[in-house]
């Protein structure tokens, strides 16, 4: 088969999102508080309807996709496969390329499969309004858009200075009847205390996560839900439906064997999306390589060891289990804002910790210069977090060519960069610089979590 | 105080361009706590930050984001005693 895009008929889409908890060889480490005592899923309650945090704990391997999400996701599901021939070509490569392409979906990104699905389990629970916070606004628009199609209210605390300056995203919300918010507000104590102190503030993300919390909580009807587009585990599960699609794609490419799975790893979503299901077939013996990408810059996969870590550097915060630099490390600026995390998601430092994912991390510069000859060759102008995996992809496909073997690597191009153009544009007048994290400085703040306990995976 | 404020860059918390006065004024009692990261290359920050604020709000800004799941569970227990007043 020689197809640049290959289809899957609507019919073809899986039914059951994969649950990688299921078969780990060793299970996922509970979050821990300050007692040494996990963390009760009954503390999200108020935020999360029940369905939904009964997937966050689920150990069940498969669930199904209810009918209703499998009827809106066919609006833009199943994604295509793309071949990256024209890359291919560039590049010399004997490797075969293939990309999901998640950014065809309405809001121009992954994040709608988890924001559908999520609107779906939160009508279903009877919830009439969902709450979010949003900065430029990609989370907040695919949440309007799933709220639409399930006839839900969708209230959205936009950070004020991003309300008056980045309207597009705004009228997006909007079109779909997403209600946009510019935070802080006076609908909310967090918002009108802010307010109060000082009546111009441009506002702050914190301050709208705030606001969007306490509208879900404090809501007496008791109709109202937050939502979250990142990190969670049933954030991931929905995503699975990415790599779900993909293995049966690769079939129909007449691919029996892929080498090699690659996304960038920020919050987490789209990396699992795609490699949780061939994590799946590498548990069961294959011979796959799964990289998640970070920037160099942030190590947080990397270097760090595997250790409790505190969230903060006040010690307040319950202990969670993630590869981490220690919570004195500060990581040094970098243009791709949605791989800022300073502790991975738990779920992917455990599967890193079994040895079943090889973190890279790679410079912002090689990044970019990536996403430019993605640009000039594939076409398509890539989100900025999304640039991280072609710069991996490109890596090995230029090793494929140095040990001449015909390798099979796939990775998720999880969005488009259209509404995020000054990177480039940065990158284009010489404005972006790499910086290297110094050993010393690594070793030193490793130091600081010494007397911390270490997890147990025997 | 007020020197870099028209300096201009991407904010990668919000995803698009903003100036230096944002960054430092994001609350009135300190600044955007990745201040030091996105503007060390291009002015000397750690100095500007040293010259204009406290050790508190020094010892604040080192602070990195908590895991998300973690913060929401404080705000949901803050939203929880709005609620009781």
């Amino acid at each position: 088969m020689n197809a640049t895009k290959i289809f899957l008929n609507e019919q073809d889409m899986p039914k059951q999102w994969y649950n990688l908890a299921a078969d780990l060889p060793k299970p996922p480490l509970p979050p821990l508080g300050p007692d040494g005592n996990p963390v009760s899923p009954d503390m999200l309650a108020p935020v999360f309807p029940m369905n939904l945090i009964e997937q966050e704990v689920s150990t069940q391997r498969w669930i199904d996709i209810p009918e209703k999400v499998l009827e809106l996701y066919n609006l833009w599901r199943p994604s295509p496969l793309y071949r990256a021939k024209r890359l291919e070509e560039y590049l010399g490569t004997p490797a075969r390329i293939y990309y999901k392409n998640e950014g065809v979906s309405p809001a121009g990104s992954h994040k709608p499969n988890t924001a559908v699905a999520q609107a779906y389990y939160n009508k279903e629970f009877g919830i009439k309004r969902l709450t979010t916070e949003t900065g430029a606004g990609q989370w907040g628009s695919a949440l309007s858009f799933a709220c639409a199609l399930l006839g839900l209210e969708c209230k959205v605390f936009m950070v004020r200075i991003s309300f008056d300056q980045k309207p597009y995203r705004r009228l997006m919300m909007e079109t779909w009847g997403g209600k946009c918010i510019p935070s802080p507000s006076s609908e909310t104590n967090a918002g009108r205390k802010i307010l109060e102190e000082n009546p111009d503030t441009p506002g702050s993300l914190g301050i709208a996560i705030s606001e969007a919390v306490e509208a879900a909580v404090t809501d007496p009807t008791g109709g109202t839900r937050y939502s979250l587009g990142s990190v969670l585990n049933h954030v991931m599960l929905h995503q699975t439906v990415i790599g779900l699609e993909a293995k049966k794609q690769l079939k129909l490419a007449g691919e029996s064997k892929v080498d090699i799975v690659i996304g960038c790893a920020g919050g987490g979503s789209n990396f699992a999306g795609l490699s949780f299901p061939f994590v799946a077939d590498k548990i069961n013996g294959a011979d796959i390589e799964i990289i998640p990408v970070e920037p160099s810059s942030c190590p947080t996969m990397t270097k760090a060891p595997f250790s409790y870590d505190f969230g903060d550097t006040a010690e307040m915060t319950p202990l969670l289990p993630m590869h981490s630099l220690g919570h004195k490390f500060v990581p040094p600026p970098i243009h791709a804002g949605g791989l800022r995390y300073h502790g991975m998601a738990p779920l992917v430092s455990h599967a890193i910790e079994l040895g079943l994912l090889s973190p890279r991390a790679i410079h912002q510069l090689e990044c970019y210069e990536a996403a430019m000859i993605w640009a000039r060759t594939e076409g398509f102008i890539s989100a900025p977090e999304t640039s991280h995996a072609i710069a991996a992809t490109i890596q090995e496909a230029k090793r494929a060519k140095e040990e001449g073997k015909e390798k099979v690597i796939i990775l998720n191009w999880s969005g488009h960069g259209l509404m995020d153009l000054t990177g480039y544009e940065a990158y284009m007048n010489g404005k972006l610089f790499d910086y290297p994290l110094p050993e010393e400085e690594i070793k030193k703040s490793i130091a600081t979590m010494a007397h911390l306990p270490k997890p147990s995976l025997a | 105080m007020t020197k870099y404020d028209e300096l201009v860059k991407r904010c990668p918390m919000l995803g698009h361009q903003i100036n230096f006065k944002y960054c430092r004024s994001v609350s009135p009692q300190s600044p955007c706590r990745k201040i030091l990261d996105c503007w060390f290359e291009q002015i000397p920050i750690q100095q500007y930050i040293s010259e204009n604020y406290d050790t508190e709000v020094i010892n604040k800004l080192m602070i990195p984001p908590k895991p998300k799941i973690l913060s929401i569970l404080e705000l949901v227990e803050q939203a929880k005693a709005v609620k009781q007043e």
